[in-house]
């Protein structure tokens, strides 16, 4: 298997701003790659430079091992799903999923065809003769995708390609691009900003972090072996143990992290802390908590019984669910 | 006593506002009393003296000039409008369509880099540079552009002292010898009329087309773009169709100032006339109303024709 | 049934001609000023120093009498006779084209010119003149006058041409070039009347006896004529200053012209000069005539006796470029003008001019089958567009 795009040391400033800073990245082919951080990090930088909307200040960047970084966007076998979907509203919906093949000039009748599957495969058949306005969020969703993909892309770029809908319909449309990647074969590439999306639908992630790349991994190891606490802290929310904690309940050295979830509420014989805040979440109770002068979040489930704010409180976890972070 | 039922409605309703605030109520209860009274002066302007001396212009275009006294028969006739096909006044009447066509045309392909420039790349104090440079000549006084035009066109004016500086005084002559375009200088020929006309209406072209540009996202353009358009094509298939309302908008002000304008050709040209101008000789001394009603309506009717294809065309649907 | 509608218009016409002999009378004797005076006049003709402070002759008349001049600009004869109509005006300082049809439309009194002391300065040749004088009443004071005179450049003349055959025909110039593109035309319907004038005297056969009086036969033979100058003339001139800018900077050497544009380009220094060639030029005579209801008749009067005894007609011909009705105000010293200045406005070529009046299809010369003014309008835009 090679690599589908390969970062060598890039970087790309605005200025001063150092958006990306040297870079090294490799998506494997047929890989369903996450790129996670928060706003500003640079993730979506790096998208665009595979995209060719920018080009990198340093370094070399290749698809399928052909170096791109000086071919124009209209050349480079990438498409992308924007986060806006970017449909042109002067064209139909069928229209605007055959624009590739129209700049090719493919015939007309030939390409309308094609355009049809593609609004089949993404389940909106029939929907070809109506304009962008006159369609749902989600089927707008869809239809960017069909346009994205009607190209056959050797790498499919989606940019926050849920951020717009509601929570109902992101958790549909997080299985069905799931279902297609893994039908299509395709390389897809997404930037998002919500760790749960990057952890439910990726392969590998990589967590972004002022410009460069804090971890890369798979789902589980950014989950519960973060390298960084900034990564402890960005995925998942986990609570950070400081090193003076660590110590004296554990005897290591270092920091750790405890997911949240790992925290039980015990009769006795826990740690006492103080509850100062609280949420009930349906499923399960968040915890707002004072330990030993620290803030901790823990989420606990409904049985546990009542509790007021201000009130002490017994909490306790597996010493194997502390994870130390290691060069901290 | 701070529980009074007094003191209590104080605190729920403002009070002391006035006779100006309980009109303000009414206006706010009633809107629609409010948006009489803002609209029926404009719309009385409008529709009396507008469209009033529209109507009379239309009608008296409907009488003819006794040949005989000069004097105005006031039986209605298509006679006047007979006259408009005489060849003379045709030639008058393609000669305006034809440079109103053409100085459009132009200020679009000079006016679409300007705007095009200014809607995406310009910032903060090159934008404001930008307007500044656009907005500038609409400061001037219109005479005072169109003799310093003169002056730059003349036979011994900048641009052939330019031309003969540059030893390319042969270029400009082959030019003007040119039938139809050319002529004795640059100044009396149809290429110096056009010349003045673009740059005079240049600015209505780049505002409107800046406005609409900048309503197209850039992302439509990396789109465009990701899925295989060149610049050029990206432009065809997706600038130019959404920024076609920007470029209507101006086409019509370039279109119909210069099919109304009689000062530039009266002052750069060869003196044969344009519709403006001959509207304003039959009107003066000739008493010739009826025929210069006439001539006021094809430009009326032209426009009326131009929005009608335009809309057929497609050209407000992205609006 | 037309032919009786014809008639009858006809004899309202001709009523409405005799019907003026009976107006209203002329006024017998003058009394106080009513304080102030109301006039109808060509933009730069009443100037009170605030254009140019040499140039004043309201200020002292104001002081004299208490008469304050109120002023309201007109740029065409038309707007003259629309002002006129709505009323409210004392005076008018009407051309030649729009007095008679002031007259006709009884808008103007009778004067009596034995309240102007001054009247008998007056130019002889202008006192009974016919577009003041109806049936032996005058209706106003002559104004100013001037000639359609021709401009041409003194480096390529070296002397004066003697025809203006240079502005008519394709010919070689004194400096071995063509014409061609080199003489211009005024961009007026009138100018018409410049090429039948010409024609009077080169094509006799025609029977041409005024310019403003044409047959259909001699009209077509003046539109060929000019449809030959078309070829030879690159831009008609319609505003003053572009004629003295095509004359300094397109390279233009010869035209008809007025006066006023001479004056401005000598005094900035250009080689031109003015001349009346042999076949006698176009001109232009305005009176001040007085509003049949003019509510202030002794201003009226007093600003008439002004205009013929005062600097103004001297110091006006000096800015206007035009001949004072009163010839003494060229020589006695009272204002700017001198003799000289005045010969250079055409004062001693009168009888070579043929003042500007309407051409109306019924006229005297041609058996009432003159081409009307609107004609010339429409068919010298075709000859202009080159139809």
């Amino acid at each position: 298997m090679k690599p589908a795009v390969t970062f060598i040391n890039v970087s790309r400033y605005f200025g001063s701003v150092k958006a990306v800073n040297e870079v090294d990245l490799a998506i494997q082919e047929g890989e369903f790659f996450a790129m996670l951080g928060p706003s500003g990090s640079g993730k979506t930088t790096c998208l665009r430079l595979i995209a060719g909307f920018e080009r990198p200040t340093g370094g070399e960047i290749k698809i399928l091992d052909e170096p791109i970084q000086d071919i124009p966007p209209y050349r480079r076998n990438v498409n992308t799903v924007f986060q806006d979907y970017a449909l042109f509203p002067h064209l139909s919906v069928a229209e605007n999923v055959a624009y590739a093949l129209m700049i090719r000039k493919v015939d007309k009748k030939q390409r309308l065809q094609q355009a049809e599957e593609a609004l089949e495969m993404v389940r909106l058949g029939g929907y070809g003769d109506r304009r962008p306005s006159q369609l749902s969020g989600g089927q707008r969703q869809r239809v960017a995708l069909a346009r994205a993909l009607i190209g056959k892309p050797a790498v499919l770029l989606l940019d926050e390609p849920l951020g717009a809908l509601d929570l109902k319909l992101r958790e549909e449309m997080q299985e069905e691009l799931k279902q297609l990647q893994r039908a299509l074969g395709i390389t897809f590439v997404f930037v998002t900003h919500d760790q749960s999306e990057a952890l439910s639908m990726a392969d590998r992630i990589a967590v972004f972090n002022e410009g460069e790349i804090a971890q890369i991994g798979t789902p589980q190891d950014i989950y519960h072996r973060p390298e960084t606490e900034f990564v402890a802290n960005f995925v998942g929310s986990s609570n950070v143990l400081p090193a003076a904690l660590v110590r004296q309940m554990s005897g290591r050295t270092g920091i750790a992290s405890l997911r949240p979830e790992s925290i039980r509420v015990v009769a006795e014989g826990g740690h006492t802390a103080i509850v100062t805040a609280k949420s009930f979440l349906g499923s399960a109770t968040r915890l707002s908590l004072d330990l030993y002068g620290a803030g901790f979040n823990a989420l606990v489930d409904n049985s546990f019984g009542s509790v007021e704010i201000g009130a002490p409180i017994q909490i306790d976890w597996d010493d194997a669910d502390m994870h130390l972070i290691e060069g901290a | 006593m701070n529980n009074s039922a007094n003191d209590r409605r104080g605190a729920v309703i403002s009070a002391g506002f006035g006779l100006a605030g309980q009109i303000s109520d009414v206006f706010w209860r009633k809107p629609v009393i409010l948006l009489l009274l803002m609209l029926t002066p404009p719309l009385l302007w409008l529709g009396v003296v507008y469209i009033g001396s529209l109507l009379a212009l239309l009608a008296q275009s409907f009488f003819s000039i006794d040949e005989f006294s000069g004097l105005i028969n006031y039986h209605l006739t298509l006679k006047t409008y007979g006259e408009l096909l005489n060849p003379a006044n045709l030639d008058i009447i393609l000669r305006t369509v034809l440079m109103a066509a053409i100085v459009t045309l132009a200020s679009v392909i000079v006016a679409f880099p300007v705007a095009f420039y200014a809607a995406r790349y310009a910032r903060g104090r090159w934008k404001a540079l930008f307007y500044l440079g656009v907005m500038l000549p609409l400061w001037s006084s219109y005479l005072v552009k169109i003799y310093a035009w003169k002056l730059i066109l003349a036979k011994e004016g900048i641009l052939n002292w330019f031309f003969e500086l540059t030893h390319l005084k042969w270029l400009l002559d082959a030019y003007l010898a040119i039938p139809l375009i050319g002529g004795n200088s640059l100044s009396v020929s149809y290429t110096g009329t056009f010349l003045v006309f673009l740059y005079v209406w240049l600015p209505f072209m780049v505002l409107p087309m800046q406005a609409a540009l900048e309503r197209v996202p850039a992302n439509f353009l990396e789109a465009s773009s990701d899925l295989g358009a060149t610049p050029w094509q990206t432009f065809r298939n997706v600038l130019l169709p959404l920024a076609l309302p920007g470029v209507i908008a101006g086409s019509i002000f370039t279109f119909s100032l210069t099919l109304g304008d009689y000062i530039i050709p009266q002052i750069i040209g060869s003196s044969r006339l344009f519709i403006g101008q001959a509207v304003y000789s039959h009107q003066g001394t000739a008493g010739n109303i009826p025929l210069a009603a006439a001539f006021t309506v094809v430009p009326v009717v032209i426009m009326g024709f131009y929005l009608w294809m335009a809309k057929r065309k497609g050209a407000f649907d992205a609006l | 049934m037309t032919s009786i509608l014809k008639k009858i218009s006809v004899t309202v016409l001709a009523s409405t001609f005799l019907v003026q002999g009976a107006m209203a009378g002329k006024l017998a004797s003058l009394g106080a000023g009513e304080g102030q005076v109301n006039i109808v006049a060509w933009p730069g003709y009443i100037e009170r120093g605030e254009t140019d402070a040499a140039f004043d002759w309201v200020t002292k008349f104001e002081e004299q009498t208490g008469c304050k001049v109120q002023v309201k600009n007109a740029n065409t004869s038309d707007e003259m006779v629309a002002l006129m109509n709505e009323g409210g005006f004392d005076l008018v300082t009407a051309s030649g084209d729009a007095s008679l049809r002031l007259i006709a439309g009884k808008r103007l009194q009778e004067i009596n010119t034995d309240l102007i002391p001054s009247w008998k300065d007056i130019d002889d040749r202008l006192k009974d003149a016919p577009w003041h004088t109806v049936d032996g009443a005058h209706y106003g004071t002559p104004y100013m006058w001037g000639p359609n005179v021709l401009m041409y450049n003194t480096e390529v003349f070296k002397e004066a041409p003697t025809s203006w055959n240079v502005v008519f025909e394709e010919m070689t110039l004194p400096d071995g070039k063509s014409n061609k593109g080199r003489v211009q035309a005024y961009d007026g319907p009138i100018h018409v009347a410049d090429a039948a004038n010409y024609l009077m005297a080169h094509n006799p056969d025609l029977g041409i006896t005024s310019p403003y009086e044409l047959n259909p036969d001699q009209y077509k033979a003046a539109l060929d004529l000019l449809r030959e100058q078309r070829k030879l003339v690159s831009r008609y001139w319609h505003d003053a200053f572009i004629q003295m800018d095509d004359f300094t900077n397109e390279g233009v050497v010869a035209s008809g012209s007025w006066p006023f544009q001479v004056n401005i380009l000598q005094s900035q220094g250009a080689k031109v000069a003015s001349t009346i060639p042999a076949e006698g030029a176009t001109g232009w005579a305005d009176t001040t005539m007085m509003h049949a209801d003019s509510e202030n008749p002794n201003c009226a009067y007093m600003w008439m006796e002004h205009t013929l005894s005062s600097n103004l007609m001297s110091d006006l011909s000096v800015w206007f470029g035009a001949n004072p009705g009163v010839p003494a105000a060229c020589t006695d010293g009272r204002g700017m003008q001198t003799a000289e200045g005045c010969t250079t406005n055409g004062m001693d070529d009168f009888d070579k001019i043929k003042f500007w009046t309407t051409p109306v299809s019924k006229c005297a010369s041609q058996n009432d089958t003159c081409v009307p003014y609107y004609r010339w309008v429409s068919d010298y835009i075709g000859v202009i567009g080159g139809r």
